[in-house]
């Protein structure tokens, strides 16, 4: 063979597992549209069930985010910054939820409110388990480890360098974070903010355990999946699918566009 | 003044150790050396980004040993600029002012006196920082850090990154700088060019320890160690032994292999010992055959006959090798170019080498 053939033939060979991977999710999506039914769709999308269930998603997803970005944010920046013995140990700690089966960490959490202090916390401060706040928990603990690896390489990107600068120039160790690193890092925060609220809105394994799939009261999109396939509503589970793929097209679209102008 | 009392830092495996240093205020001091020498570690330490194992730094009759870096009032010129990339040109000039809470009137008119110091006005409209060119970021850097009016400028290699002929004009805009204002700078570089144009003293830094703090001319022509004596480029180094000292010390009579030459003692030294003796390449005069030995200045010159072994051209000099004797070490001289007589001497030619005795060096090998 010679080196054009060869060359051709290495090419060839990539674009072929490219062609191969798009055509896969293609022809899932194409299974999903052969069970669309225009009359359902339209009974599920008016249905106070779909309505509650997509606000909940929409609303639990939000507050999980914003509360895995305020405690992410400090927690990201003193990791990429710190150089302490105990960083390695404390990073591979929080990076667990991103590992771990969701299904395993929402056991866990429910565990962990059967603890002396987990029923000490349900009976005197909120009740997490089979409550909407279980499912802000439960999202919470997946996204928050996410947030902390994306915001971590945002600010392992910005040389200390910058800070240091700022303080010469006048500012204490807090407003150097504030009026350097921060703005800085404003690219990367927003990305992460976009994929952890399209995590936490897709999350289903650790919010299920933790709390539940009751209709209209527990109940999130992807549950609503779950749902209806246990009665064989394949037809109805196909329109919250397509509610969660127009959901993460919107996501990436978003992502593109933050780093077009970032 | 800037004083350092037997300073000592340790970052990561790396070890800075026994610094010490007076600056007078308003003094262009120039720390030199090459990479990983422990330059940058130095500058950092003294602007209190790291934390001193041993010793003090004093700035302006304050110990700022344990000061924060915000509280040292100085500022800093990183080798990449640094400049705000979330920031606008005008915002990055003002980012001091602003920390430090300084008014809008002064911040202005500290703005214009800057901007108009450093040719800079065309760009303080500027949006962001990214399309400046390499030696408007230089400047837009150095007038942010003179905004705050620092007791110290410290610059970390500035211009390393700078097209030469563009260089030329920053340094000699740096000395303007200084005359303008009356700052301290505290500058590192790895280019001796750039540390003898700028330095009004300058330190020699290596693996950790400042070898030597002296004025150009005393770098040049008497190092005090011989690991300075290399890394400033004085090629022609060897062993050899004293024969004879002058009685007021001065002068010495070294045998170097079969040579004999004069020197001048760096340190006081005693006879046999054994020292390292070194002229730099351009202190090497050679001349072509036949030989006039009435050029040579009789009271300062050892000279002798030599072949050209090796001739190199470079840019603006010719370099030559020149075996004086079966056994004697190579000699290297360097003349410039202008001397046009060096063109017609090619390898092979016989010619008369003359090494000034007051530049020759001595120095004892410990």
């Amino acid at each position: 063979m010679t080196g054009r053939t060869w060359e051709g033939a290495v090419k060839a060979g990539f674009a072929g597992a490219c062609i191969s991977l798009a055509v896969f999710f293609l022809a899932l999506l194409a299974a999903g549209a052969s069970f669309w039914h225009n009359e359902t769709a339209w009974l599920v999308v008016s249905s106070t069930t779909f309505r509650s269930s997509l606000w909940l998603s929409f609303w639990t997803a939000t507050l999980a985010t914003l509360l895995a970005m305020l405690l992410g944010l400090p927690a990201a920046y003193y990791l990429s910054r710190t150089r302490s013995r105990g960083k390695n140990a404390i990073d591979t700690l929080l990076d667990l939820p991103t590992i771990l089966s969701p299904i395993a960490t929402g056991t866990l959490l429910l565990m962990f409110f059967h603890t002396y202090f987990g029923r000490w916390v349900q009976s005197h401060v909120a009740v997490f388990v089979y409550t909407v706040l279980g499912i802000v928990l439960a999202q919470f603990t997946i996204v928050v480890s996410l947030a902390v690896r994306l915001l971590k390489s945002t600010f392992d990107s910005i040389p200390k360098r910058y800070e240091d600068l700022g303080r010469l120039l006048g500012c204490g160790p807090f407003n150097a974070f504030l009026r350097v690193s921060l703005p800085m890092a404003r690219p990367g925060i927003n990305a992460a903010l976009i994929i952890c609220w399209a995590r936490a809105f897709g999350e289903f394994g650790a919010t299920v355990t933790l709390a539940g799939a009751m209709p209209r009261l527990t109940e999130t999109v992807p549950t609503g999946i779950y749902l209806r396939l246990g009665t064989a509503d394949l037809e109805g589970a196909v329109i919250l699918i397509a509610v969660l793929v127009g959901v993460s097209m919107a996501v990436l679209f978003a992502l593109r566009q933050v780093s077009r102008f970032s | 003044m800037i004083r350092l009392s037997n300073l000592g830092v340790r970052v990561g495996g790396f070890s800075v150790t026994g610094v010490s240093l007076d600056i007078r205020n308003g003094e262009y001091f120039v720390l030199l050396g090459p990479s990983g020498a422990g330059k940058t570690v130095l500058i950092e330490t003294l602007m209190g980004l790291h934390h001193v194992s041993t010793g003090s730094v004093e700035i302006d009759g304050v110990e700022v040993t344990e000061l924060p870096p915000e509280e040292r009032y100085v500022a800093y010129i990183p080798q990449d600029c640094c400049l705000f990339p979330h920031l606008s040109v005008r915002d990055n000039l003002l980012f001091g002012a602003r920390a430090r809470g300084t008014s809008k009137l002064d911040r202005e008119k500290r703005v214009t006196e800057t901007v108009d110091l450093l040719d800079i006005r065309h760009l303080v409209d500027r949006p962001d920082v990214i399309s400046l060119s390499g030696g408007e970021r230089q400047r837009v850097a150095i007038a942010r850090a003179l905004i705050v009016n620092p007791k110290v400028l410290f610059l970390d290699e500035p211009f390393s990154a700078i097209d030469e002929y563009l260089k030329v004009e920053l340094l000699k805009k740096l000395l303007q700088i200084r005359e303008s204002l009356g700052v301290t700078m505290f500058h590192v570089t790895h280019d001796h060019r750039e540390a003898f144009f700028l330095g009004d003293s300058i330190g020699v830094m290596l693996a950790g320890r400042l070898h030597q703090v002296d004025s150009r001319d005393g770098l040049y022509h008497r190092p005090q160690t011989i690991e300075a004596a290399r890394f400033l480029m004085t090629r022609n180094i060897f062993e050899g032994i004293v024969e004879e000292i002058s009685p007021d010390g001065e002068e010495a009579l070294v045998s170097i292999g079969v040579l004999r030459m004069k020197g001048h003692p760096s340190r006081p030294m005693a006879v046999k010992q054994r020292v390292w003796a070194g002229i730099r390449p351009e202190e090497v005069k050679i001349d072509p055959l036949p030989i006039d030995w009435t050029t040579c200045d009789a009271g300062d010159c050892n000279a002798m006959r030599g072949v050209i072994r090796r001739r190199r051209e470079q840019f603006s000099s010719f370099q030559f090798e020149v075996e004086v004797a079966a056994l004697a070490p190579v000699i290297e001289s360097e003349v410039l170019k202008r001397r046009t007589c060096h063109d017609e001497l090619p390898a092979g030619a016989e010619v008369k080498i003359c090494l000034s005795r007051r530049s020759l060096w001595l120095l004892p090998r410990d």
